[in-house]
């Protein structure tokens, strides 16, 4: 276990090399550069080429990377153009907040859509399973955006249930900083719910037809027990799956969450740099969110096992 | 003295899209206490549906349309969906084909084997844990200790088959359902892994209602046979009927295909089953006749218009074929 | 060929000029009461706090409350001192001598001396500080301390607008100490000598200021940024709204106090419903202008004889209804109805003629050629009008089509002249020489030295009358030439609860919250 842990990180360092490399073509290769967004619509040539040179865009690309690379190997992820402040300290200011608010998201999708997609499949094929499908269909059609703005206008504006703006870390005040979670964290677990419900509710079914379920009813379980037992568990192995990629879709909806809400996130930070093409940036932020996500995988690939026991590492 | 089981024309359907699928016809048979009864037929003719009609679990879109079924004198038709629990698995066991994945994969043996005894015993976990050792003794798994511990998939299918009968016998039941359960099991352990099944019934004076299509196994372990064609029982007997007199057409194709079995008193070439020619008719439509008529080497004139009840042929032997309706009225 | 607004506009501006007059009146009845956190909803978040270093407006609306220049501007845009009181230039425009106010003094107590103009001038001028509009101070070869309240610039070439220079908004030449720079030459907590002080910025959550007690205002009454600036308000939290619906949910669930832009969408729900529930809207005419461009060295739009087409085909009202409704002024001319330099000449412009337009396609040899219009969604109106620029174009038979790019990208064509016609929009140029010299950008200086040469001209003299003659001419020249076509000025909507008094917005953009107090 603990070898196979210590497999997987080592392994994650060629990735991340990959990662850096193709995280540093595509934001280079998308027209457009920061000293063009910094100097607005207001400068001469002249005064765009000195501002260019100052932030050394005018290097070859080759050496920008290598310049780059080599100080994020010594764990420097340089500063951001638009800020001027560190990269790193601007992700460890902001991303437990996206990591608070991903979290939450999934674990109200999770419990939201693991008991649908459960009684979906006991009730499939009647009208509860179908008002399910179509709730579930909505959830994930619905865009996000829409959907939080809906949010804010019935429970913070008409019912004065939620603020609409403003927020409190949790890990400050965790009764108020959860009050400014609520909201975002649902509707952006939403569509996640929608995903892991339809999940939940085929691989169910899936695992419904299969003999050792009608053998936990020969034994004369309950059908609650044949279902939340013995299916479930099984079941629950390709939803976790879902999960996880799930996890790295939330950490990109949680782009919009945050714009909606005004969390101060990651999300909304590495947008306003790819807007503004922040180089250094939105590579340090695409390199540790790559780093979180195959820290993510690592752990649905741990939990399998508990899951699905024929899995080996 | 009632019997263990008395199927009195159940008729299970499946309700599809493209009609309803009569999967059981109507079937009547008697298993009594202690007895061995082979259930034979081609794949398709409703053998698992009859064992699944009896705990009621017959999947959906299926349903028990008709009939009754009797368990020790009692009619399990009428009987609340609490009270079948609590046959299940206690009065009626069953053993599936696949213990590849009859077993869940997700549980250790230990914790199913617990988990049978204590829905029915109101026993603390070391005690039905001991119980459950000591029945994997009795089915001659090597270290049970240990193997409670393991999930199915650390288990050779011969180990998992005998988990599953371990299983099955836990609470003495009065009959055991088994639905070819060495079909899948590698040649070499078949033969073992039955006698451990019947020894091991025997011994806690459980019937057995033994699904299989082979013939070999039959000749070896039933009392009597019953033998399905499309969701009848075309035929019933003593073993010693069913080989040595088979009286039904289609019984006779069965045993003509098995090499290795006497063929009672057609002597005929030996040739195997599919040369009947044609196959299953469709359970959704079944022709007005006998419905072997189509491939019956044998069919005259009232068997495509007019469907064969059973004709007894002796105390214990019946067919459905209109070849034995004189033989019967006399 | 006068515009037919042009009379409504005069009256228009009287209007607005009332509903702020009686604000205005209202709030003088009261005395400012000190005390209180006011909470101001900008549209996104502070992106730098170094103003030497910043090149975003936003942070000039956040920090002109900490920080101050050496001159600023009044309400009319007119040149008044702040951290200088008093200069003068010498005769050829090259040298300019200021005594700076004596004992005014940085947040942190210490008075501000001739040093420290000195020092400022040096990091915003040095290229290490990396400001990316550096460009504009280039004019400065030295800044000298005389002694401790006075100090000279040299220029480079003589610039009688260099005032404007010094009073600029984005970024602002402030004025700061040596002491708030650390060891990397970075300014991690902001010390001004403004009437608020930089307390805290919670990335993405807010800024917060505080009142400086000590604050030592100018002389006269407020008066734009410039005179009385006396701080009531205790705490200033300002908070990003970047999603405007919310932003205005907000400030119904009185969340935000001050919504600095309220949209324009929400107007008809304000007379209908929120006028009624404490909040206050007002709207204030701006400067930023919006346009389209053409290129002068491209095909088709190289031909004046088809730009002209296009300036028959359009009509402004239209235009700027698309993409403001009515809360925009059509303008032809750079220069806004609030400067002083507006004049009749200024509304001049071909008033919409189908006729004329196809009339000059053909003197164009117009044969259907596709003629590509830039713009971006970034900036909802450039992309609005470019679609109905389009369709309005497309009446006289010109077969243009728009293209929608992402901003750094539209930035790149626009720098590179790789386009036929982009959509676009410039923020407040209080100085019309700033504004016309983004005719420089369409490549117009080289095709029309004429125009050059006035600007120069322009530049040259600080004679007011003598530059609004320039400037008439300018304008009439782009009349004659249409290197582009000028479509509106949009106004300032700003919303405040009832509460909240002596809040006004500048034409210029910038809103002022010292002289604001709250009446709770
Ligand atoms: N899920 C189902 N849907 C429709 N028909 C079914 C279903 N399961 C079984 N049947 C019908 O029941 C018949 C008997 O099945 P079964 O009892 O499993 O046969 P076997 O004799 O091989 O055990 C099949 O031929 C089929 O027509
Ligand atoms: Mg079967």
């Amino acid at each position: 276990m603990l070898a196979y842990l210590l497999k997987r990180i080592v392994l994650m360092v060629p990735t991340l090399l990959l990662v850096a490399l193709m995280v540093f073509l595509l934001v280079h290769f998308i027209p457009g550069d920061p000293a063009i967004v910094m100097v607005g619509g207001d400068a001469t040539p002249e005064a765009l080429e000195q501002v260019r040179r100052s932030l050394g865009l005018d290097q070859p690309q080759p050496v920008q990377f290598v310049t780059w690379f080599g100080h994020v190997v010594t764990g420097d992820l340089g500063r951001s153009i638009g800020t001027g402040i560190p990269v790193f300290e601007t992700i460890c200011e902001r991303f437990p907040t996206t990591f608070v608010l991903t979290t939450l998201a999934m674990l109200f999708s999770v419990a939201l859509a693991v008991p649908s997609g459960v009684l979906a499949a006991k009730f499939r094929n009647t009208g509860k399973d179908y008002l399910f499908m179509l709730v579930s269909l909505l959830g994930v059609s619905l865009p996000g955006f829409w959907l939080g703005l809906m949010a804010l206008l019935v429970f913070s504006v008409q019912l004065g249930w939620f603020p609409s703006s403003g927020y409190v870390p949790i890990w400050q005040d965790p009764i108020a900083g959860l009050r400014y979670m609520t909201l975002p964290s649902i509707t952006l677990g939403f569509f996640m719910a929608a995903v892991v419900a339809r999940m939940t509710r085929s691989s169910m079914l899936e695992v419904m037809r299969l003999e050792y379920v009608t053998h936990a009813r020969a034994k004369g379980l309950t059908e609650w027990s044949v279902l939340l037992k013995h299916a479930l568990k099984n079941a629950f192995a390709p939803t976790l799956t879902t999960i996880g990629i799930q996890y790295g879709m939330l950490l990109g909806g949680a782009v919009v969450t945050e714009t909606v809400f005004g969390l101060p996130g990651l999300g909304r930070f590495v947008v306003t740099a790819i807007y503004s093409r922040d180089y250094p940036a939105v590579q340090g932020c695409i390199l540790f969110i790559a780093l979180v996500y195959m820290f993510v995988n690592l752990a649905v690939d741990v939990l399998y096992k508990a899951f699905d026991p024929r899995v080996k590492y | 003295m009632y019997p263990v089981l008395k199927i009195d024309n159940l008729q299970t359907h499946f309700h599809t899209r493209t009609g309803v699928a009569k999967a059981i016809d109507v079937v009547s048979f008697e298993i009594g206490k202690g007895e061995i009864v082979c259930v034979v037929g081609e794949s398709g003719c409703g053998k698992s549906m009859t064992a699944l009609s009896v705990l009621r679990l017959v999947p959906h879109p299926g349903r028990i349309v008709g009939g009754e079924i009797w368990l020790d004198g009692e009619n399990l038709m009428a009987f609340s969906e609490s009270e079948m629990r609590a046959v299940r698995g206690d009065r009626v066991s069953m053993i599936f084909q696949e213990p590849m994945v009859s077993l869940n994969p997700a549980f250790t043996i230990g914790n199913q084997l617990i988990e049978a005894v204590r829905i029915h015993r109101r026993v603390s976990r070391t005690e039905a844990r001991e119980r459950a050792i000591a029945m994997l003794r009795r089915v001659e798994l090597p270290a049970p200790e240990a193997r409670m511990d393991a999930y199915p998939h650390e288990l050779s299918g011969g180990m998992r088959q005998r988990v599953m009968i371990a299983e099955a016998l836990l609470l003495d039941p009065a009959l055991l359902l088994a639905d070819e359960p060495t079909t899948a099991l590698d040649v070499t352990v078949q033969a073992q892994v039955l006698e451990v099944m019947v020894r091991a019934a025997r011994e806690s004076g459980t019937a057995i209602m033994m699904i299989t299509h082979n013939l070999a196994v039959v000749s070896e372990i039933a009392d009597r046979v019953v033998v399905m064609y499309a969701g009848r029982v075309v035929e019933q007997g003593t073993a010693e009927e069913i080989f040595t007199r088979p009286a039904h057409p289609y019984t006779r194709g069965l045993l003509r295909a098995i090499p290795s079995l006497p063929l009672g008193d057609d002597d005929g070439p030996r040739q195997p089953l599919y040369e009947m020619g044609g196959l299953v008719p469709s359970l959704t439509d079944l022709p007005p006749g006998c419905a072997f008529c189509p491939r019956c080497p044998e069919a005259f004139a009232p068997c495509d218009r007019e469907r064969p009840p059973g004709f007894a042929l002796g105390s214990t032997h019946a067919a459905a074929c209109w070849l034995h309706r004189q033989e019967a009225e006399r | 060929m006068m515009l037919a607004h042009a009379l409504t506009r005069a009256a228009r501006g009287l209007l607005l000029g009332l509903v702020l007059a009686t604000a205005a009146a209202a709030t003088a009845s009261a005395a400012p009461k000190v005390g209180g956190t006011l909470t101001f909803g900008l549209p996104t978040d502070l992106t730098k706090v170094d103003p030497h270093k910043s090149s975003a407006f936003v942070d000039t609306t956040i920090l002109s409350h900490v920080v101050e220049p050496l001159v600023t501007y009044s309400k009319k845009l007119e040149i008044r001192p702040l951290l200088a009181e008093s200069w003068k230039f010498s005769d050829d425009y090259k040298t300019l001598t200021m005594t700076l106010v004596a004992g005014k003094t940085f947040h942190n107590g210490r008075e501000m001396v001739a040093d420290d103009v000195v020092w400022s001038f040096k990091r915003l001028l040095d290229p290490e500080t990396k400001n990316p509009k550096r460009n504009l101070f280039e004019n400065i070869a030295d800044v000298v301390a005389l002694d401790a309240h006075t100090v000279r610039f040299d220029l480079n070439k003589s610039q009688p607008g260099f005032l404007h220079v010094l009073a600029n908004a984005n970024p602002i030449p402030a004025i700061l100490p040596k002491e708030s720079v650390d060891a990397n030459g970075e300014i991690t907590k902001l010390v001004g000598t403004g009437p608020f002080q930089f307390t805290e910025w919670k990335q993405g959550q807010y800024v917060l200021l505080k009142r400086y007690p000590q604050y030592k205002s100018p002389a006269g009454p407020k008066d734009g940024l410039a005179g009385d600036r006396t701080p009531y308000l205790d705490e200033i939290r300002m908070v990003p709204m970047t999603e405007e619906n919310v932003a205005v949910m907000a400030l119904v669930n009185k969340e935000i106090d001050v919504l600095q832009y309220f949209p324009a969408k929400y107007v008809e729900k304000y007379k209908k419903q929120y006028s009624k529930e404490g909040i206050v809207l007002t709207e204030v005419p701006g400067m930023s202008w919006y346009q389209v461009f053409f290129g002068l060295n491209q095909p088709v739009t190289s031909n004046p004889d088809f730009r002209k087409a296009v300036a028959y085909s359009l009509d402004l009202g239209t235009i700027t209804r698309a993409a403001y409704m009515e809360h925009a002024e059509a303008n032809p001319s750079v220069i806004p109805s609030q400067s002083g330099y507006y004049t009749e000449a200024h509304t001049t412009w071909p008033a919409r003629n189908l006729a004329k337009a196809k009339e000059y396609l053909k003197k164009a040899g117009y044969a259907g050629e596709k003629v590509v219009i830039d713009t971006t969604k970034n900036y909802a109106p450039m992309y609005k009008q470019a679609i109905a620029v389009q369709s309005q174009m497309a009446e006289v038979g010109i077969n243009a089509e728009v293209n929608v790019l992402e901003w750094p990208v539209l930035l790149k064509k626009l720098y590179g002249k790789d386009f036929q016609m982009l959509s676009f929009g410039i923020g407040p140029k209080p100085d019309p020489v700033d504004a016309y010299q983004y005719l420089n950008l369409t490549g117009a200086f080289e095709t029309y030295p004429e125009i050059k040469s006035l600007l120069d001209q322009a530049n040259a003299t600080d004679d007011t009358e003598k530059r609004r003659v320039l400037f008439e001419k300018i304008h009439l020249a782009t009349v004659d030439t249409v290197p582009w076509v000028e479509f509106y000025n949009y106004n300032y909507l700003n919303a405040f609860r009832d509460y909240v008094k002596g809040y006004e917005t500048l034409s210029i953009g910038v809103p002022v919250l010292w002289g604001v107090w709250l009446e709770k």
